[in-house]
């Protein structure tokens, strides 16, 4: 493997591993906080609960990137 | 864990097992991952109306992790897709109009109608992407051209195809810089659009499996854009499907959720992983997704369990 190709791959995936890592904490952040708050609006609002759901879903994939991409350059300027 | 919108209790482990694999495999070949994902929670207890709704939520979330890395690697044609929106959405309206006029021939002829045309649609597309790919990479094994061409560059031994319906002058005419297309008319876009909405509407789930070899042989896409332009796609009908669902009481997203962790993971790894491969060799990968999905279906028409 050339030597810019073990760079990409080693960045990649700690890219990944930093995501990965937000991924999980976010699920557990909704799970624990937001829970019952979820259930309750389903129970009682269901357009609320069908946007409210969709900008879960969306902030899981969109914003938890944006925020890798962010820390991964902010520890790339460090170490450099 | 227990999941109190949907009355279930499922293991998160399994869950995010689920999503990944289905991340990977959408992230590597633009598919939604219904196929899988469908009978993936069925198999745990999930009611059928959930699993249609919170599959459709998991869809949106890992769609959008894989497009967006697709995006990144200029794989997205977004004139195309945002053409594609309109004819998807007339083709899901007029297959979900075929199935209420089926209901009224009762829900065992719904379900045999669908599984049928279903198998057979999944089994050609698999044979004939199958014949297509090996077609092709013996074509470029004995001109030797591939190694000369960077990964991105396509070949199809179906290019003959795609070139006639360039041809076809029906204005308006498009131009498709991301995509190499320099003219194509507008209405050949909306038409196989259509067909994967009416497929979608029809069948069930994203028909991405319809949508990418479509994009690929009719249209002449190369391989890479066609599954980024897909998931590109894909996002806004699953997101119109995932409103429309929630508000009718049918989306668990607490289990989108956790599987989406799986998924994004995996989506990331899969869409990553096309700028690897020749298009040819994505496409034969592609192969035994639709097999799958028509062996599900076929086990659920034989033992009357619904799979899908």
């Amino acid at each position: 493997m050339k030597a810019e190709q073990k760079v990409a791959a080693r960045s990649f995936f700690i890219e990944l591993l930093l995501y990965a890592v937000l991924v999980f904490a976010y699920v557990f952040f909704v799970v624990g906080l937001l829970g019952g708050w979820v259930h309750q609006v389903y129970e009682q609002h269901k357009i609320v609960y069908a946007f409210a759901a969709l900008t879960l879903i969306v902030v899981q994939g969109v914003g938890l990137e944006i925020i890798t991409t962010a820390l991964f350059k902010l520890i790339r300027s460090r170490t450099e | 864990m227990d999941f109190l919108i949907s009355n279930t209790h499922i293991s998160p482990v399994y869950l995010v097992i689920i999503g990944f694999i289905i991340g990977v495999l959408g992230g590597f070949f633009g598919v939604g991952g219904s196929f899988l994902a469908g009978p993936a929670l069925f198999a745990v207890g999930v009611p059928m109306n959930f699993v249609v709704g919170t599959d459709l939520a998991h869809i949106v979330g890992k769609s959008i992790v894989a497009s967006k890395k697709h995006r990144a690697l200029g794989n997205v044609d977004l004139k195309l897709g945002l053409i594609m929106v309109i004819g998807t959405i007339s083709g899901v309206e007029l297959g979900a109009q075929l199935i209420q006029r089926l209901k009224g021939l009762g829900q065992a002829s719904v379900d045999k109608v669908i599984g049928i045309t279903f198998v057979i649609v999944l089994i050609s597309i698999s044979a004939f992407v199958a014949w297509e790919s090996w077609q092709t990479i013996k074509m470029q094994r004995r001109s030797k051209r591939a190694k000369k061409k960077s990964v991105k560059e396509d070949e199809s031994a179906f290019d003959h195809i795609a070139k006639k319906i360039h041809s076809i002058n029906i204005p308006p005419m498009i131009k498709l810089p991301v995509s190499g297309v320099e003219r194509v008319s507008l209405w050949a876009i909306l038409s196989v659009a259509f067909a994967g909405g009416l497929a979608s509407g029809f069948l069930g789930g994203g028909a991405g499996y319809i949508r990418m070899p479509s994009l690929v042989y009719v249209l002449g896409i190369p391989t890479h854009v066609a599954v980024g332009t897909d998931l590109f796609e894909v996002v806004i009908s699953a997101s119109y499907g995932t409103l429309t669902h929630a508000i009718k009481g049918n989306v668990d997203i607490v289990i989108a959720l956790v599987m989406h962790t799986g998924a994004a993971i995996g989506a990331q790894i899969g869409a990553a992983s096309t700028q690897y491969y020749r298009g040819p060799k994505i496409r034969l990968a592609f192969v035994p997704l639709p097999l799958i999905g028509a062996a599900l279906i076929i086990y659920g028409l034989l033992t009357g369990r619904q799979m899908k």
